[in-house]
């Protein structure tokens, strides 16, 4: 695919994402509002439960909630749109039949329908981020500087794409299945749990549990852009993290394509 | 009545044979909600590691709570799941003219139509989790406390339903769900939490106008503390004041239906 046509879709998939701006709007506010209050409600009420704490996995309260505040801003990006649905109705109605004909490869298209699909969402993002830079106040002991700031930007962009690759697989059993969306959901549950999005992973209990889940993909997703952002990680772990999600993608990438090369052998267009 | 649970039983009767069609799906989807019972359990094993009490309630009376809210989402998932995404489509497509000049009431049949049967196990999962929760608690509930717990309950899966329909029928408007739904979504997941962990205004809203702790947090503290007249007045008014609602929505939304045939 050129980067002219991959440019074009990514453009057009962000005009369709603001075709109904009222709910655009209301959506992201709301999401928001719910997102912050939640972790805000539970972290107070368990601090308070338990004065004598003033730590729970290395983070005060306030710490707690900024975690939450910059996890609920970027969970979006890092789950992009969810393709699971649209695959296995394009098989069910033959309509996946246009894309093979397309001068491209499907997966690239996705990916830029992916991205033009999230890209209005930044605007929301730092209208949402300019809000919560007002009115919260970043806990002693956070480090945000240019460097992290980078590096965060760098692991979301890297974040979407591992999710994306490790969303290839659960698409591509689409082709036998009727219906992959409650595979999608799933994955959402599993990523969203060991990924940070519930619970920071130093919350989980020390020992060989918070090891495991250092070694898993999932932590790419969530923990650590958001360690990475509040310069909580050093440089040299920040590389070896993404080396290991490096993998953990390639592994996808390929059991994407194999399974994607059996089920394209499985397909027939009907219709159109 | 008997006509309406007759033609609801057909309808139970051909989704279990449509539902066994497509045996893959199936089997997800009882994987998927196993997998999100497992997740919100893990999380509050989690959360307890590093407290005693949350909202005044214990371990054990967390997990009664989370299992509850798995049998008002399961029951969601079965009864009215489907249904409720099939409206918008329906009214934009102009194939509810199908459902209007039938002899029942369009509201209870594009509200029932659909039973879920894949979903249908989830329920009996939520169901045994919920019975081995209070049988594993510690303490005596007694029988009549659980009796009215299941009650209210029941209750709170009504209004879930009403609240969730009121998210749904201003598609008549909008012509697409797609952003109500998941802004329902998004406040539904205040449900998931006790409400006492909420203060101030945050506790007046989900009590009252935005009624989520009436669906699992109320029925729960009557379990744990016993009832009070207070209590059922309160869910009694909050559930005669959303099917109000609904219904007013739902008359309202069907004046202003075009239809989009002829």
């Amino acid at each position: 695919m050129t980067l002219r046509l991959f440019l074009n879709v990514v453009s057009l998939e962000a005009r369709k994402a603001i075709s109904y701006r009222l709910a655009f709007w209301i959506q992201a506010i709301v999401a928001v509002i719910a997102g912050f209050a939640i972790p805000y409600y539970l972290w107070t009420a368990i601090f308070s439960a338990n004065p004598e704490q003033a730590t729970i996995g290395g983070k005060s309260r306030d710490g707690m909630i900024l975690y939450y505040v910059i996890v609920i801003l970027i969970s979006n990006f890092v789950r992009g749109v969810d393709m699971g649905l649209g695959l296995s109705r394009e098989i069910y109605d033959g309509s996946l039949t246009r894309y093979l004909v397309y001068p491209t490869r499907y997966v690239v298209f996705k990916y830029a329908q992916n991205i033009g699909g999230l890209l209005p969402g930044f605007v929301q993002a730092l209208f949402m981020a300019a809000l919560f830079v007002t009115f919260l106040q970043v806990p002693a002991g956070v480090e945000i500087t240019l460097m992290s700031t980078l590096q965060a930007i760098v692991t979301i962009a890297f974040a979407n794409l591992l999710y994306y690759t490790m969303s290839l697989p659960i698409m591509g059993v689409a082709f036998w299945a009727d219906n992959v969306w409650s595979l999608a959901v799933l994955m959402r549950f599993v990523a969203g749990f060991l990924g940070g999005l519930m619970l920071p992973l130093s919350a989980f209990p020390e020992g060989w549990i918070q090891d495991t889940l250092r070694w898993l993909p999932f932590r790419c997703f969530y923990d650590l852009p958001v360690s990475t952002f509040l310069g909580k990680i050093e440089f040299s772990e920040w590389l070896q993290a993404l080396g290991l999600g490096a993998a953990w993608g390639i592994l996808f990438a390929l059991i994407g394509r194999f399974v994607w090369s059996r089920g394209d052998l499985r397909y027939t267009g009907v219709g159109i | 009545m008997v006509r309406y649970l007759r033609l609801y039983a057909y309808f139970v009767r051909f989704s279990f044979s449509r539902a066994l069609e497509f045996r893959t799906d199936f089997f997800f989807r009882v994987v998927m909600d196993a997998v999100f019972y497992a997740v919100h359990i893990a999380f509050w094993s989690v959360l307890y590691e590093h407290t005693d009490i949350l909202g005044g309630w214990t371990r054990d009376k967390i997990y009664i709570f989370a299992a509850s809210y798995f049998m008002i989402d399961a029951l969601h998932m079965t009864i009215f799941s489907n249904n409720a995404w099939w409206l918008p489509i329906f009214i934009n497509k102009g194939d509810l003219d199908y459902y209007l000049v039938r002899p029942v009431s369009p509201l209870f049949f594009l509200s029932f139509r659909d039973f879920a049967a894949n979903s249908f196990l989830n329920l009996l999962l939520a169901a045994g989790l919920l019975i081995f929760m209070i049988a594993r608690y510690p303490d005596p509930l007694g029988a009549m406390n659980i009796a009215l717990y299941l009650v209210l309950l029941f209750c709170g899966f009504l209004i879930h339903y009403m609240v969730y329909m009121m998210f749904i029928i201003p598609a008549f408007w909008t012509h697409t769900d797609q952003g109500l739904r998941d802004l329902f979504f998004n406040i539904e997941r205040l449900a998931e939490y006790p409400h006492r962990v909420y203060t101030g205004w945050a506790r007046r809203i989900i009590v009252s106008v935005a009624p989520f702790a009436l669906m699992t947090s109320y029925p729960c503290m009557l379990l744990f503390e016993g009832g009070s007249v207070s209590l059922f007045l309160h869910t009694a008014a909050v559930l005669a004041g959303t099917f109000g609602a609904m219904v007013f929505l739902w008359r309202l939304g069907l004046r202003s239906y075009a239809s989009a045939s002829s």
